[in-house]
C-alpha cells in the first residue's frame, strides 16, 4: 500500500526573521551580552557618524533600568547620542529600520560592514519588549530636527513608522535642555564658541548629530565589567573621542580625549582581484556596462590598468575584446582561477585603511593606564588574499597595569573582549620569547595589538576573534619583537639606575662600618660623607711606584692608575 | 737580621747552642710590635684616603703568572712584577676593602690579646650578629681568601706577613719521630723520639721552634701515616739514625716549614709518597712550595728528594717492588686528568725526574701506594726486611750515608 509523501512546507525567511532567530551568531545570547552587544554596536555606529564628518567623535551613553525597583534581567533604556554628520530625514526608515542596508559597504576601513550589528540591536529591543525605536537627527548646518519613532517589520525587513516630526532645533534645544544638563560637554561648547552668551548666528552649527533609544532585555549585574572594560579600551584605542557613560547605578564615566589629531581617513577603493569570489565576480559582471572584459577588469578592478588588464587576460588565455556579459560558464571559472593564480597584480593602495598611527596609539594607552612605559609600532601595510592591512602594536609597563601579560587587541579600532584565547594575537603573544627581550610574566605588561583592514578576518559574525592568517601573524610577531626590543632596552636602563640606586645604598653600609672599625681599631674619626658628595671626583694616589713596572694590568683588571683614569673619563 | 753562617761540612750528628737566633729567611723575623705597626699602618692608609674625601683604594701583588716564577734552586718565588688593586669604589671592592679592615683591626686584637685563631673561628668572626646581614658570607672560602688578601697587603720589606703572626693558625697536621731536641713556644723541651706514639707533633709555628740537638743523619718523610707507624714500629728511626715525619696527605703549612728548617740544619730531607700525580704534588709542594703561597716565605724546600715510590721500583727489570706491580691499580678519570694537567705545572714539567715520573704513570696508566708492601704476601718477618731494605737503599741511593 501505497503512503502518501507527507506535505513539506517550504518558508522563506527574511534577513530579519532569520537573524532574529539566530541571534546568538551576532552576540545576542542572552540578556547580559545582548546589552554589552548592544551598547558597542551603537557607540561604534556613533564613532563613525563623527570620523565620517571628520569631527572629533563625541558620544553620550546613558543606560537605565525601566522600573528601578525590577531584578535582571530586566528592561533597559539605551540612550546613545553622537554628533556625527546626520542622517538625511528620508534615509532614517531605510537606514534605522531594514536589515543589511548601510553606508558601510564600500571598500575601505570600516568599523563594520553588513549594516547588521545596530539594526540587530535594535532587533533584539523589539523583540524582547515589543517597544518601537527612537531616532532623532539633525544634519550638520541643518536648522531641522527630525524624530522618528519606528519599528520593523521582521517578515517583511521593512520599517514601520509610527510617528514622524520635523522640529526647529531651537525647539529641541529648548526642550532637552533642563532634562539633560550632564549630556552637554560643557568644555566642548567653551572652546568652540568664544563666548557663550552671544546669540547665534543664523548660519552656525548649533547641534548635528544623531540621537538613537531603544528599550531591551538586559542584565547589567552580569555585564557590568564587559561593559566598563569596553569604554576604556574604547578610549585607548580611539583617545580623540570624548566618551561618557551613564550607568543603571547612576554613575557617570567620562573618558576625555587626550589628542585632537584624527587619524587620516581611508579612501574608498575598488575590490582587489584577489579578494573577491566567484559569486562577487559574476555579480560584478551583471552590474557593469563594460563592453569588452579588459575594459571590466580596469573599471572594476583596484590598480589594475591597461597593461595588468592585458598581461592578465594573456595569462588567462582569454579575449581582451570579449564581451563579459557573454562569459561561458568554463570560461568564467577560467577568469575566476587564473585571477587567483595570477601573482603580478599590484598589491592593494594601503590608502583604504586608517591606522591610528604610533602617536595616537601611545597617548590613548598613556591617557588609560599611566604606564611607567610605552611603546608603539604602526607596521607597513602588507596584504593578505588580497585585502591590505596594517598591524599597530603597542607594549607597555607599570603604572595602572596589573602585574602579568595584559593583552589588549583591536580590530579598526573595535575592541575586542570575547574568545581572546583563540585569537591569533594570543597564539603570538604566547609564542613569543619573551625571555630573549628580559620581559616575564612577572612583569606588569600591556600588549596592544591594532588590526586594520577592509576585511578582518573574523571568524564569528560576532567580530570576537581573528582567524590565523599566516600574513597577519607574521606582521603582528615583528611589531610585538620591534616593540619587546624597545622595552627591553627601557627594562635594561631602568635596572641600571636601579642598580646604581642600590650600589650608592651598599657602598655607604659598607663606608659606614669601614668607618667605625676604623674608629675602634686605630681611633681615628673618619667622616665619609666626603665620599659621596660627588664620588666621580676621587681618585686614589699611586701608593706603589709602579712605573718602571711597564704595563699595569693583572688579569685584565686595572691598578690604582688605570683606577684613576678610568673615574677621570666617567668624570669627563 | 743578622744571618748566622753555616757550616758545610760533611753531615754529622752536632750538638746545637741554645737559643739560636732564626735566620733571616725564617718568617719569625716579624716580632708582634712589628706586626701591629704594620696593621695599623694599613688601616691609617685607608682612614687617610677617605679623610682625603677618597675612595680607598689598596694594591698588593696577586698570585698571577706574572707575579710568581718558578726556579729549580728555589721552587715557586714572588718576584713582584705587576701590581693588583682593591678600588673601593666598586661595590665588591668596598666589601672586599670592609672585610679586610675588619680583619686587620680583629688580628691586631688577638696579638694585642695574645690569642690565637683558627681558619674556621676567623670564619665566625663574620658571623657577629650587627655585621652578618652586611657581609652575607657565602662559606668559609670568602673568608680564607680575606686572610690570603690579608697576607699580601701587609707587607715589610717586600716579604709577606704570614697569617700565623696574625694569629691565624691552621690545626696542627703531620708528625715527627727521630732524635732531635727542640723547645717550642710553649718553652718546653722535648725530645722528638720520646713524645708520643708518632713522635712530636709538629707545631703551627715551626718558626719559632729552637732546635737544640740533632742526632739524625736524614729525615724521611711519609705521605701516609700508616707506612710511618709501621717503619717506627720496625725501630728503623734508632736503627738507620734516621727522623720519620707522617705528612697525612698533603702537608700543611707547618709541616711544611718545619721541614725547611731541618734543611736549614744540613739534614738530608727525604720523601716517600704513593705513586700518583696526586704525590706528586705532594712532593712539589714540599720541595718547591705552591703558587698561591709563594708570597710566604720558608715553606719551600729544593733540597728535599722523591725516595719513592718510583715507577722504575715496579717496571725496571730489577725494581724493588717488581714482586708486587699485580697489586698496582689502574689510574682513573680523575687521576688521569690530574697526571695531563702536571704537565703545566712547572715545578712538575720543568723538573725532570719528575716529569719522567708524570709520563710513566700516564703512559703505564698505573698507580701504587704505600700500603702495597702488604701485597708481598710473605712472612711479617720477611715483609719488615723488605720495608728495612726498601728504606736503606732508597736513602743510599738519594746519596746519603747511613
Amino acid at each position: 500500500m501505497a503512503v502518501a509523501a507527507p506535505t513539506e512546507i517550504i518558508t522563506e525567511l527574511s534577513p530579519s526573521e532569520w537573524f532574529i532567530r539566530n541571534r546568538n551568531i551576532a552576540g545576542f545570547d542572552n540578556a547580559a551580552r545582548a546589552l554589552y552587544t548592544a551598547v558597542r554596536e551603537l557607540i561604534e555606529n556613533g564613532l563613525d557618524a563623527c570620523e565620517a564628518s571628520r569631527t572629533l567623535p563625541e558620544v553620550i551613553v546613558a543606560l537605565k533600568r525601566e522600573q528601578q525597583d525590577k531584578k535582571d534581567p530586566t528592561v533597559y533604556t539605551l540612550r546613545v547620542e553622537d554628533h556625527g554628520i546626520g542622517v538625511a530625514p528620508d534615509s532614517v526608515p531605510t537606514l534605522f529600520g531594514r536589515i543589511l542596508t548601510g553606508t558601510k559597504m564600500a571598500l575601505k576601513q570600516h568599523r563594520g560592514h553588513f549594516g547588521l550589528g545596530g539594526k540587530m540591536a535594535f532587533l533584539y529591543g523589539q523583540v524582547t519588549t515589543q517597544s518601537p525605536i527612537k531616532v532623532i537627527t539633525c544634519r550638520v548646518n541643518s536648522r531641522k530636527v527630525a524624530a522618528f519613532s519606528l519599528k520593523i517589520d521582521v517578515q517583511k525587513n521593512e520599517p514601520v513608522i509610527l510617528e514622524r516630526k520635523i522640529i526647529p532645533i531651537s525647539k529641541f534645544l529648548e526642550a532637552r535642555k533642563p532634562t539633560e544638563p550632564v549630556k552637554v560637554d560643557k568644555r566642548k561648547q567653551s572652546k568652540s564658541s568664544k563666548k557663550p552668551s552671544r546669540k547665534p548666528s543664523k548660519k552656525e552649527d548649533l547641534w548635528h548629530g544623531t540621537v538613537t533609544e531603544l528599550s531591551l532585555m538586559g542584565d547589567w549585574q552580569r555585564s557590568k565589567g564587559k561593559i566598563l572594560e569596553y569604554f576604556k579600551r574604547t578610549a585607548i584605542i580611539v583617545p580623540y573621542a570624548n566618551l561618557t557613560f551613564e550607568t543603571p547605578d547612576g554613575e557617570v564615566h567620562k573618558y576625555d580625549r587626550a589628542t585632537k589629531s584624527l587619524p587620516d581617513p581611508p579612501v574608498e577603493i575598488l575590490p582587489h582581484p584577489h579578494g573577491v569570489d566567484t559569486e562577487t565576480l559574476a555579480q560584478m559582471i551583471k552590474i557593469s556596462n563594460a563592453k569588452t572584459l579588459k575594459e571590466f577588469l580596469i573599471k572594476n578592478f583596484h590598480r589594475v590598468g591597461e597593461k595588468t588588464a592585458e598581461d592578465y587576460l594573456k595569462f588567462a588565455e582569454l579575449q581582451p575584446k570579449k564581451n563579459p556579459k557573454k562569459l561561458a560558464r568554463e570560461e568564467m571559472v577560467k577568469l575566476m582561477e587564473s585571477m587567483e593564480k595570477y601573482d603580478k597584480f599590484l598589491p592593494p593602495d594601503p590608502k583604504c585603511l586608517s591606522p591610528i598611527g604610533e602617536e595616537i596609539l601611545q597617548t590613548g594607552i598613556k591617557k588609560e593606564l599611566s604606564p611607567n612605559s610605552v611603546t608603539a609600532v604602526t607596521r607597513s601595510p602588507s596584504v593578505y588574499s588580497g585585502h591590505a592591512f596594517v598591524v599597530e602594536v603597542g607594549l607597555a609597563y607599570g603604572g595602572q597595569i596589573p602585574t602579568g601579560m595584559n593583552l589588549y587587541r583591536f580590530s579598526n579600532r573595535i575592541p575586542l573582549l570575547y574568545d581572546e584565547g583563540s585569537d591569533v594575537t594570543s597564539k603570538v603573544v604566547r609564542e613569543l620569547d619573551w625571555r630573549r627581550y628580559r620581559i616575564s610574566n612577572e612583569m606588569p605588561i600591556a600588549i596592544f595589538i591594532h588590526l586594520c583592514s577592509t576585511k578582518i578576518p573574523y571568524k564569528t559574525v560576532g567580530k570576537e576573534f581573528i582567524a590565523e592568517v599566516d600574513e597577519i601573524k607574521r606582521e603582528i610577531d615583528l611589531g610585538l619583537k620591534e616593540c619587546a626590543r624597545r622595552l627591553s632596552i627601557w627594562l635594561s636602563k631602568k635596572e641600571r639606575s636601579e642598580y646604581v640606586a642600590k650600589r650608592m645604598t651598599l657602598l655607604k653600609d659598607f663606608y659606614t662600618f669601614i668607618a667605625s672599625t676604623l674608629e675602634k681599631s686605630i681611633s681615628r674619626r673618619v667622616d665619609i660623607n666626603k665620599l659621596f658628595e660627588n664620588e666621580k671626583n676621587h681618585v686614589a694616589p699611586v701608593t706603589v711606584p709602579a712605573a718602571d713596572r711597564g704595563e699595569i694590568f693583572v688579569n685584565g683588571k686595572p691598578t690604582l692608575q688605570k683606577i684613576a683614569a678610568t673615574r677621570e673619563e666617567g668624570k669627563a | 737580621m743578622s744571618t748566622e753562617s753555616l757550616p758545610s761540612k760533611k753531615l754529622q750528628p752536632r750538638v746545637k747552642k741554645e737559643k739560636r737566633k732564626p735566620k733571616e729567611e725564617l718568617n719569625s723575623a716579624f716580632t708582634s710590635e712589628t706586626v701591629v705597626s704594620l696593621l695599623k699602618g694599613s688601616l691609617a692608609k685607608v682612614a687617610d684616603q677617605i679623610d682625603q674625601g677618597i675612595f680607598p683604594a689598596i694594591e698588593y701583588y696577586s698570585a698571577s703568572k706574572k707575579n710568581v716564577e718558578y726556579a729549580k734552586d728555589k721552587g715557586y718565588v714572588s718576584i713582584d712584577n705587576t701590581v693588583s688593586a682593591i678600588d673601593g669604589s666598586h661595590v665588591t671592592s668596598a666589601k672586599m676593602l670592609a672585610m679586610v679592615t675588619y680583619a686587620l683591626a680583629r688580628f691586631r686584637e688577638h696579638i694585642d690579646n695574645n690569642m690565637s685563631m683558627s681558619l674556621r673561628d676567623f670564619y665566625y668572626l663574620f658571623k657577629v650578629k650587627e655585621i652578618i646581614d652586611l657581609f652575607k658570607i657565602g662559606d668559609q672560602k670568602e673568608t680564607d681568601s680575606i686572610i690570603n688578601l690579608s697576607e699580601r697587603i701587609v707587607r715589610l720589606q717586600r716579604r709577606s706577613v704570614p697569617r700565623e703572626e696574625f694569629g691565624v693558625v691552621s690545626s696542627p697536621k703531620g708528625t715527627f719521630f727521630g732524635d732531635i731536641t727542640i723547645t717550642d713556644s710553649s718553652g718546653k723541651r722535648v725530645r722528638c723520639s720520646e713524645v708520643g706514639e708518632w713522635g712530636y707533633f709538629i707545631s703551627s709555628r715551626p718558626f719559632d721552634i729552637v732546635i737544640n740537638e740533632i742526632n739524625i743523619k736524614a729525615a724521611v718523610f711519609v705521605e701516609k701515616e700508616a707506612f710511618a707507624r709501621n717503619l717506627i714500629e720496625l725501630k728503623l728511626p734508632e736503627s738507620l739514625k734516621i727522623g720519620v715525619g707522617a705528612l697525612f696527605g698533603q702537608p700543611g703549612r707547618n709541616m711544611r716549614g718545619w721541614i725547611r728548617r731541618l734543611a736549614d740544619e744540613q739534614v738530608p730531607v727525604l720523601v716517600l709518597v704513593d705513586l700518583s700525580p696526586w704525590s706528586l704534588r705532594i712532593f712539589s709542594t714540599i720541595k718547591n712550595n705552591s703558587i698561591e703561597l709563594s708570597n710566604i716565605r720558608g715553606l719551600a724546600t729544593p733540597e728535599a728528594k722523591l725516595i719513592g715510590l718510583h715507577t722504575s721500583d715496579f717496571f725496571a727489570p730489577n725494581g724493588l717492588l717488581k714482586g708486587i706491580s699485580h697489586a698496582l691499580e689502574d689510574l682513573d678519570e680523575q687521576d688521569l686528568k690530574c697526571a695531563i694537567q702536571n704537565r703545566n705545572v712547572p715545578a712538575i714539567s720543568q723538573d725532570e725526574f719528575l716529569r719522567g715520573e708524570n709520563e710513566n704513570i700516564i703512559e703505564k696508566k698505573k698507580k701504587g701506594e704505600l700500603e702495597s708492601f702488604k701485597a708481598f704476601g710473605v712472612s711479617l718477618k720477611a715483609l719488615k726486611k723488605k720495608y728495612s731494605d726498601y728504606i736503606t737503599q732508597k736513602i743510599s741511593e738519594a746519596g746519603v750515608k747511613l
